[in-house]
């Protein structure tokens, strides 16, 4: 059925040194071709591009990693050269997006309660189980932010799960601050409201102080910036004035924006709406305070909230400020009358889809929290079909800046296919195959975890075949003989 | 998008006249009786679906089911919905879990001896407790009660509808009588050997599994020697003794092939031994795949723990392939599917069939697996697991096909009763 | 207020009072130790008051009560401008066992009798005559299945019932993790054993001869698993020790059982309350107790009033504290009412005795004032 031009696992070597070759230092929006110039093709037995109608007999030619057409075979020539996936009994669609995760890190959270000076590029382990799985359950765009431990987080980062570098992985960098309005263990909620409003006054003082220096002529921050070896070089040399819908510091294009400290840079960037805000909110009560934080700091327009289900109390509150939401919690939530004793079960995507909210399912990787599943659930309570995948397709591309560029197969999108046995959100369909950027990255056929999820049976010659005693025959066959093991 | 299931509950009960004010109400028709003076009442409550699935292998569409005195009265294909009666996609028998792990906690196993055949865990049973209501939302319409498993022989189990009665005696189903015991660590985990001046009843066997399965024999050869010797009976002999001569059902908790296969020689033993035959079920019993020749050669009946994503479950870390269903169907055994309760999670015993069916097992086995199976492990099956006319009315109104991921059971009705009224 | 003002009883007269009262053969009554007490409303305890009602009592026997009872010459006719009510009854109390009402160690102490743990100088007893109540039921603190015969004491006095109650604890509050039984089913094997094949106080409780207190814990469970127990062998008598009993009421009726409601906190209280006016409404017979460690004595009359405000009958809150109490203990030919013939126990309130803010003023056990109020114009302390 596969008629492939090289051998798959040549094939795969052969990008990831490239990719490790070619993409180092590489920081920008969709890093991702492999091998400019290399053709990729599937055809498949219907293409879901969730950007149109499903295309019967779909051929999907990608080049240089991204997709250049789409269309039904009769209309779309595949390259001559271009290596072909035929799959005419597999349905084709984009890769799941993952809005928000904490998953594939090192440790999810920092003891620094204020630490928006981290990366957690600096944490990303390439090899992490995580990242793996996400294929298995067709998530092919990830946004990995600190966890909701902390009351400033570091710069997440979106990345895809392949590749055995981060820079390998990297989609996007610098996908936006974490925050959290819920209190940090051993926190009070006052004092977490207290610290985050006073490290928002401390980015103005600074800045402030900054200007003042230019201005009474003192050099003392450009020479700690030498002193630091940062660079003031080009943009970063020159001054520039405070672009902020929020408050603005008087004077500061006196300042080369290189000597704005470190520690403060991002928080700038935050304010000056160059990167968004994730705040997670544990309870209702925290909604208000995230609102209010974005507000007074000119960044509610960039902003997602993050939300424990509990928070579906204060939709209204997140519909008037316009924002949209992550569901990071359960999504049948079930509250008990104080009075009567009863309970009651709410959906909590439904309360967002009522109240017109944008929201984005997000997956914990366990087969009743992936994306599919939680797509399905979302049907089975009354979504329709394409509700349900635009909540983890279009819907947290665009949360992450990333629209028509993941999460639709659609030209000029990353070529980012899953090849499923059937519908996605069955729960008798598997992920076939995955290809992201062009790469085929995942065959079941070949996937060893599957097979022994699925069957039981350990493939022969992996580590945890030898786990398996050798005297099970023989026992078996003793009890058989004197029937019992006295 | 919030709903009150209980909102309508009450006033859709089994007695006439129908209903009234809820949404599944049916306007009573009054001529309708006098007219034609032999035709029975009107129904209690009617429900229409496109698709019933009956659970005999059989797909009636366009149905609509009538349902008097709690039992359903009638069903007729090929029907259009009158007005008023409540349509839904589909509907199945309302599920039975075997293994709905709702006892209350320590309370609820009898741990002063390791041995309490005689115990009845109805005493401990809180049919307050909001997993009942929980279960019955899922679809989950009959249970079986069991102790907890610390205990070598925890007693009798109780099987009970979801929602009916407040008292337990009340609710009680007159199933075949169960006797449940676990095989594994847990039956030993709460004891440890005496330190010094012992304190408690703690300080006993068993502490290891051999301990476990020595008090399974010693209790099935006391109860056979106490029957010569009379002075030798205890309490609970008499319950071994019926179990043995194959009048109850021997539940065993046993999670790794090495428990399930201490559970089946143990059977194979009081065979041997002309002792008698044991009914055997083994709960939990997630390895069984690894060896499901010796419970084909000992016919014995399974009942599945959840699937997880990891394959690992239980405190033994036992592995339940995500096949494992299908496996053991395909070896002629009976599977009966378990959910372990009521959450937390959306895992309900409707996903498990699904998930068992991502493994492989087809639609009507996976139908089986959790409506004629365990009714007929419950010698319920002229009452429970399947949709026909005479049957108790436990349905299932799923809001698109059963089991599949994207419909989820939007209502359901209990010995008549709409519990959860679909909308 | 009062016209006359007799001596002042402190702990260690009241000590002294009590030890000879609970030698035998009411020696409370002492040859010409008559008096009179005109009170603005009598509570007669069935329900009437008596406008400026007197009664008079005599070797510590009520002789006379009514608005024009004759008042014989030579005895002192004590002038209450209050209210007068008959003592108060708490129908479970663990005060003056000094810990000992109970033995864990065993699940069945079915012939233990709680009268040979009753201390009636015990400094726990006056908190009781402080708060008017002078006579209760001595029941073993939970822990046992089993916890024995129940004691009706007069407060600081003699015991005037030895078998009120066998006390069982039917739900969890029988149970221990280490010793026989742990589960409810074994408890329920157990008492079903126990009371299947009745011998001893078992077979008179089956009788119908002794009434049982039994305590099935706290949820409704627990107490259906009680009121299943006592129907299905016929027992008589009180379930006590939880919050859910109002929910129960029609069960309760038609097991024709009586109740004692405890456990009343702000926190919880409305269950209780409301069960309260539930099982009113349903006639089921209640009372009040005490019963649990912390439990101060002045909660009893807090949960009538507490009851009172979420709408019992303020009439009926005192019938449950004086007389439905003593119906309930079997003790009603003694005490709870203000009649001629009874035990002249009698408290003296400034107002309505069931208003949380009226105060006792004196109390008097068998004739005998054990307690007084401090001083009126300064006797904030109360």
């Amino acid at each position: 059925m596969i008629q492939q031009s090289t051998s798959l696992l040549q094939r795969i070597a052969k990008t990831h040194l490239a990719l490790t070759l070619g993409l180092l230092g590489c920081s920008f929006l969709l890093s991702a071709q492999a091998e400019a110039g290399e053709k990729y093709a599937v055809r498949a037995g219907t293409v879901h591009t969730l950007a149109g109608d499903a295309i019967t007999n779909g051929v999907i030619v990608i080049e240089g990693g991204r997709i250049t057409a789409v269309g039904s075979a009769d209309d779309v020539k595949i390259p001559w050269d271009a290596e072909v996936l035929d799959v005419p009994h597999l349905e084709a669609y984009p890769g799941f997006v993952e809005a928000h995760t904490s998953s594939g890190m090192d440790r999810p959270n920092e003891s620094v309660a204020v630490a928006p000076f981290l990366n957690v590029r600096d944490s990303i382990d390439p090899v992490a189980f995580y990242f793996e799985d996400c294929l298995r359950s067709g998530v092919t765009t990830i946004n990995v932010q600190q966890g909701n431990a902390c009351i400033i987080g570091a710069v997440g980062m979106v990345v895809k799960p392949r590749g055995m570098t981060v820079e390998e992985m990297l989609v996007r960098p610098r996908s936006g601050l974490k925050i959290s309005a819920a209190p940090k263990s051993g926190m009070s909620r006052a004092t977490q409201a207290q610290t985050l409003r006073a490290t928002f006054t401390g980015l103005r003082t600074h800045l402030e102080d900054l200007v003042q220096q230019k201005r009474s002529g003192n050099d003392y921050s450009r020479r700690e910036a030498l002193y630091q070896g940062r660079d003031l070089s080009g943009e970063r040399g020159k001054g520039r004035a405070m672009m902020s819908k929020g408050w603005t510091v008087e004077g500061l294009e006196l300042v080369p924006r290189g000597e704005v400290d470190e520690k403060q840079e991002p928080l700038l960037d935050l304010v000056e709406g160059r990167i968004p805000a994730w705040i997670y909110c544990g309870a209702p009560m925290d909604v208000r305070l995230a609102l209010e934080i974005a507000r007074d700091n000119g960044f509610l327009g960039r902003t997602v909230l993050v939300l424990d289900d509990s928070c579906w109390k204060a939709a209204d509150l997140i519909a008037e400020a316009g924002v949209s939401v992550v569901l990071d919690s359960t999504l049948v939530r079930t509250e008990t009358d104080p009075k009567t004793e009863e309970e009651e079960e709410v959906f909590i995507p439904g309360v967002f889809k009522d109240k017109g909210i944008p929201f984005a399912l997000s997956s914990r990787n366990s087969s009743t929290e992936s994306l599919w599943f939680q797509a399905a659930m979302c049907m089975a309570h009354g979504f329709t079909r394409a509700e349900a995948l635009a909540a983890i397709t279009a819907t947290p591309a665009s949360m992450l800046g990333l629209e028509g560029k993941v999460g639709c197969l659609c030209p000029g999108a990353a070529g980012n296919v899953l090849l499923t046995s059937g519908d996605p959100l069955s729960v008798t369909s598997f992920v076939e195959y995955v290809v992201i950027d062009g790469n085929l990255v995942y065959d079941r056929s070949t996937d060893i975890r599957t097979q022994h999820l699925l069957e039981g049976v350990v493939p022969e010659g992996t580590e945890s075949h030898a786990e398996e005693p050798e005297v099970e025959e023989d026992t078996r066959k003793k009890a058989g003989d004197e029937g019992g093991s006295r | 998008m919030i709903w009150t299931p209980f909102l309508h509950a009450a006033c859709l009960t089994l007695c006439a006249p129908p209903l009234q004010d809820a949404p599944g109400a049916e306007p009573q028709e009054p001529e309708a009786p006098k007219a034609q003076p032999a035709a029975a009442p009107p129904a209690d409550l009617r429900l229409h679906a496109e698709r019933v699935y009956t659970g005999t292998g059989e797909i009636l569409k366009n149905a609509l089911i009538e349902v008097r005195e709690g039992k359903i009265s009638s069903l007729r294909p090929g029907r259009s919905a009158p007005e008023g009666v409540p349509q839904v996609k589909a509907i199945t028998a309302g599920m039975i879990d075997l293994s709905a792990r709702l006892h209350s906690n320590f309370n609820s196993v009898e741990q002063s001896t390791e041995v309490q055949p005689h115990l009845d865990v109805a005493g401990s049973v809180n049919l307050y407790d909001k997993r009942f209501a929980r279960l019955a939302r899922t679809g989950v319409t009959t249970i079986l009660v069991n102790p907890l498993d610390r205990n070598v022989i925890g007693g009798r189990g109780v099987a009970l509808k979801t929602h009916g009665p407040m008292e337990v005696e009340a609710r009680r189903l007159k199933a075949r009588p169960i006797l449940r015991g676990a095989i594994g660590s847990e039956p030993s985990a709460a004891n440890h050997a005496a330190f010094g001046r012992p304190t408690d009843f703690y300080s006993r066997r068993p502490t290891t599994r051999m301990g476990v399965e020595w008090e399974w024999r010693k209790a099935f050869f006391d109860a056979v020697a106490a029957k010569r010797l009379p002075e030798m009976d205890f309490p609970g002999a008499e319950d071994l003794r019926e179990a043995l001569a194959g009048k109850r059902t021997v539940m065993i908790q046993a999670w790794t092939t090495q428990d399930i296969r201490t559970a089946v020689y143990l059977d194979e033993e009081m065979q041997r031994e002309g002792f008698g035959d044991l009914d055997l079920v083994i709960d939990a019993g997630a390895e069984a795949w690894k060896e499901p020749a010796m419970l084909v050669r000992n016919s014995t009946i399974v009942v599945l723990p959840p699937h997880t994503a990891g394959g690992r479950i239980g405190s033994d870390g036992a592995f339940l392939a995500w096949n494992t269903a299908n496996q053991l169907v395909e070896q002629g055994l009976t599977v009966c599917l378990s959910a372990h309760g009521a959450g937390p999670g959306p895992a309900t015993l409707g996903h498990q069939a699904g998930f068992a069916m991502r493994g492989g097992l087809s639609f009507d086995q996976a139908l089986a697996a959790v409506t004629t199976a365990p009714a007929a492990v419950l010698g319920l099956s002229d009452r429970l697991g399947t949709v026909a006319e005479g049957m108790d009315a436990d349905l299932a109104l799923w809001n698109g096909r059963p089991f599949a991921a994207t419909s989820r059971v939007t209502g359901v009705v209990i010995d008549g009763t709409v519990v959860v009224n679909p909308r | 207020m009062r016209t006359q003002r007799r001596m002042h009883t402190n702990a260690l007269l009241l000590a002294s009072l009590a030890f000879v009262a609970s030698a035998p053969a009411s020696a409370s009554s002492r040859e010409g130790d008559a008096l009179a007490i005109r009170a603005e409303k009598l509570h007669v305890g069935d329900g009437t008051v008596i406008e400026n009602g007197i009664v008079v009592f005599e070797a510590g026997v009520i002789t006379e009560v009514g608005k024009g009872a004759p008042v014989p010459k030579g005895v002192v006719l004590i002038e209450h401008a209050g209210h007068l009510s008959a003592g108060l009854i708490a129908l479970r109390e663990h005060a003056g066992a000094g810990g000992e009402s109970n033995d864990s160690s065993r699940a069945v102490m079915d012939e233990a009798d709680l009268a040979f743990a009753y201390r009636p100088h015990h400094s726990e007893v006056q908190g009781l005559l402080e708060e008017g109540i002078t006579t209760f039921v001595l029941a073993p603190r939970p822990g046992s299945l089993v916890g024995g015969l129940c004691a009706v004491a007069k407060t600081g006095s003699e015991v005037i019932s030895r078998r009120a109650y066998l006390s069982i604890c039917t739900g969890t509050n029988g149970l221990t993790s280490n010793r026989f039984p742990t589960s409810l089913q074994g408890s329920q094997a157990e008492l079903e054993r126990r009371f299947s094949w009745p011998r001893g106080v078992f077979a008179t409780a089956v009788k119908g001869e002794l009434p049982v207190m039994l305590d099935g814990g706290s949820s409704r469970t627990e107490v259906q698993h009680a009121i299943g127990f006592a129907r299905r062998h016929g027992l008589k008598g009180l379930l006590v020790g939880s919050t859910r009993l109002g929910e129960m009421a029609a069960k309760i009726r038609a097991a024709g059982l009586g109740v004692a409601i405890s456990n009343y906190a702000p926190s919880t209280g409305r269950r209780v309350v409301e069960g309260a006016v539930a099982l009113s409404e349903m006639q089921v017979p209640f009372g009040f107790a005490l019963g649990s460690p912390n439990n101060h004595p002045a909660n009893l009359r807090l949960t009538a009033a507490a009851c009172i405000r979420a709408g019992l009958k303020s009439s009926d809150a005192l019938r449950a504290l004086t007389s439905t109490a003593a119906q309930l203990a079997g003790v009603a030919d003694k005490v709870g009412s203000v009649q001629a013939g009874l035990a002249a126990d009698l408290v003296l309130w400034s107002g309505e005795p069931t208003d949380p803010g009226s105060r006792v003023m004196a109390v008097y056990v068998d004739g005998d004032e054990v307690f007084q109020a401090e001083d009126d114009e300064n006797g904030d302390d109360q």
